[in-house]
């Protein structure tokens, strides 16, 4: 059966919330992530692992509220996909994101290096 | 074809674009105007792709916290699995949570750039990789546990 009108616009709106939400459960994730990060590596690498972790969630809820504050945007007054809209900006998000789970990659290597030299 | 209209097929973005009472001076489709108006390049993006986009980026983080998660909770449970094989295979899971968060940035940045330009999407090539990758750290935890 061919979509209609109506059926693309309520798909335009449900791809739009989609990708909100998956934007706040991603956060929340890696949010978790962090938290459970710093409480494995406090007693390896002190107590700077504490300050690396809330700086982390931090980023986190900015990444969390800057998507959230995206959506609300688009969703309240119409526009086309924009190349500058601040903090709300989908590259920087995108690079926030990315950079904090792959430097909580990082800092999980580095745990599994300690835990390989203090079993030889 | 008048403003406002959509031929089948084409998505209006956002949803309420197509309202009459809309001001479409800034939202000529195919053009990213800056915060005077000027139009400082063409957008062959669909919306659609650009929101999937996204998404995809995000699924690949998951994937990333995941692989993270198993490779360091396969070290911390400590499970009975040979010291040395354990750690091997903690430590590519961890590695292979590491690619993956670099995946999604790049996979989001090169599709990003080849929509914008009206170019298809480039195959996902690292995706055989990380399968493998999988499929060897698994391997090696079982071939530890046989061994200890």
């Amino acid at each position: 059966m061919t979509p209609t009108h109506a059926d693309r616009q309520a798909d335009s709106g449900d791809a739009t919330s989609l990708t909100a939400l998956a934007w706040r459960r991603t956060a929340l994730r890696v949010a978790v992530g962090a938290v459970v990060a710093t409480r494995l590596l406090t007693n390896e690498f002190g107590g700077w692992v504490v300050v690396a972790g809330l700086v982390g969630v931090a980023i986190v809820l900015v990444v969390h509220a800057s998507a959230s504050a995206a959506y609300l945007r688009y969703d309240r007054r119409p526009r086309r996909l924009s190349p500058d809209q601040g903090m709300a900006r989908s590259s920087i998000r995108v690079a926030a994101l990315a950079g904090f789970t792959v430097a909580v990659g990082l800092v999980g290597l580095a745990w599994v290096g300690l835990a390989a030299a203090a079993a030889t | 074809m008048s403003r406002g209209t959509s031929p089948p097929g084409v998505v209006t973005w956002p949803r309420r674009l197509a309202s009459p009472a809309q001001d479409r001076s800034s939202v000529v489709p195919g053009t990213i105007r800056n915060r005077e108006g000027a139009i400082v390049a063409e957008d062959h993006r669909n919306p659609q792709v650009a929101l999937a986009n996204e998404r995809t980026f995000l699924a690949w983080i998951r994937t990333s916290l995941a692989l993270t998660a198993t490779g360091a909770a396969i070290v911390a449970l400590a499970p009975p699995v040979h010291r040395g094989w354990l750690l091997a295979s903690g430590a590519m899971f961890v590695v292979l949570g590491i690619v993956a968060g670099a995946q999604a940035w790049v996979g989001w940045r090169h599709t990003d750039r080849d929509t914008r330009a009206g170019r298809g999407v480039a195959p996902l090539r690292i995706g055989p990789y990380l399968t493998a990758g999988v499929i060897v750290a698994t391997v090696t935890l079982l071939i530890g546990a046989v061994l200890a």
